[in-house]
């Protein structure tokens, strides 16, 4: 199958908008790993990551046709990824004045968020606790960031965007940007003091 | 530089204001531990993702869920009016009819499609159904080579209009080829 074989993006953006189904699933497969690292970054929760990351690229099949430059796929699916991520944390805090239960994300094991021990970890319990630790800090104290700050870090640090991807993205200046990752950078490294 | 015994106006030891050696120390290592927790978290997503670790990704089941919800929507696509056989008028899924055009264009040795859209002549059935198809452009991908481009769009062309004939009995049909890129075979 054509599709299959292709390695270019900007081709098989376009097959997709031509309606081939198959130039899709490669598009599905190559990005639903990252879309899920940002949403759960985000979220700190594993079943609202796969609900945004699901929603998100079924959304982006139905709008593909508006897709106007088929390069910019990568940077359009995560703009749409990353806006329903916020909205859930939007969502979650007027849903509670309480918001983010953090003593329970703080209480959690470092294997329960991402979904429980892997077979693959089964034969290596130490590595798996390390990553799982590692992960699960962080993406607990990004709790602790305001939303805006979350995802705009999250974009940079963990997607590697530049700042003037994500102003473009977000819709705000770079310098905005600059600020707010600037706020959480420094947040997160309070936190890590207090680690030891 | 800190000043020793400083105390400022409000009474804060300059100590709180300026870092120190000691303090740059810390601050130095903090931020080594933090580009470290970075750097070893992306290291283990990366790894774990390629290794196809299912606690790093979406799970079968929400993958399956994406693909099942596209090609649903995929069959729900609009449709395009054909000319009528003996046994009266009939239409086409409008994913059909470019899903023949595709493997038209594929079918050429080199040849890869890319995107194609169409003109239709004004619909004889509801308003919920294209036209007979008029015109053509298929936007294509050839293979870098030695190969003279335009025999390869003539070669392109030839076969999209015979699968439209074969398949749709679609005679009275002009085909634009546009070479939009080209790629390593």
């Amino acid at each position: 199958m054509a599709a299959r074989t292709l390695v270019d993006e900007r081709a098989l953006v376009l097959r997709a908008q031509d309606g081939d189904v198959a130039a899709f699933e490669v598009l599905v497969d190559r990005h639903q790993g990252r879309l899920f690292r940002i949403a759960y970054m985000v979220l700190h929760n594993r079943m609202d990551a796969e609900d945004v990351v699901q929603e998100a690229l079924v959304s982006s099949w139905k709008r593909l046709h508006l897709l106007e430059e088929p390069s910019a796929f990568r940077n359009w699916v995560t703009q749409i990824a990353s806006r329903a991520a916020t909205n859930v944390v939007r969502k979650a805090a007027r849903r509670s004045t309480e918001g983010v239960d953090q003593q329970a994300l703080e209480d959690a094991g470092p294997e329960s968020a991402l979904g429980g021990a892997t077979s693959r970890n089964v034969g290596q319990p130490e590595r798996a606790a390390l990553a799982g630790a590692q992960m699960e800090a962080l993406a607990s104290i990004l709790q602790s960031t305001e939303e805006n700050q979350r995802t705009c870090w999250v974009l940079c640090e963990i997607d590697g965007m530049s700042y003037r991807e994500i102003a473009q993205m977000v819709g705000v200046s770079e310098s905005t940007v600059r600020g707010r990752i600037a706020r959480a950078r420094s947040q997160i490294l309070d936190r890590m003091k207090d680690w030891r | 530089m800190e000043h020793p015994d400083a105390h400022d106006r409000n009474g804060t030891h300059a100590a709180d204001r300026v870092s120190g050696p000691s303090d740059r120390e810390s601050d130095d290592e903090a931020t080594q531990r933090y580009l470290d927790l970075i750097r070893s978290v992306h290291d283990e997503w990366t790894t774990l993702e390629a290794e196809g670790d299912s606690s790093v990704q979406l799970s079968a089941t929400a993958l399956s869920t994406i693909k099942e919800a596209v090609r649903a929507d995929f069959r729900h696509g609009a449709h395009v009016e054909m000319p009528p056989t003996a046994a009266g008028p009939y239409t086409l899924s409008e994913q059909a009819l470019r899903t023949v055009v595709r493997n038209a264009v594929d079918s050429v040795p080199g040849v890869i499609a890319l995107r194609t859209t169409f003109d239709h002549e004004p619909p004889k059935g509801g308003h919920r159904t294209r036209g007979v198809p008029s015109r053509i452009r298929c936007r294509i991908s050839a293979a870098a080579g030695d190969r003279d481009l335009l025999e390869v769009a003539d070669e392109v062309r030839t076969a999209v209009i015979a699968a439209c004939r074969e398949h749709m009995d679609l005679t009275d049909l002009r085909v634009d080829i546009h070479i939009e890129d080209l790629h390593d075979n």
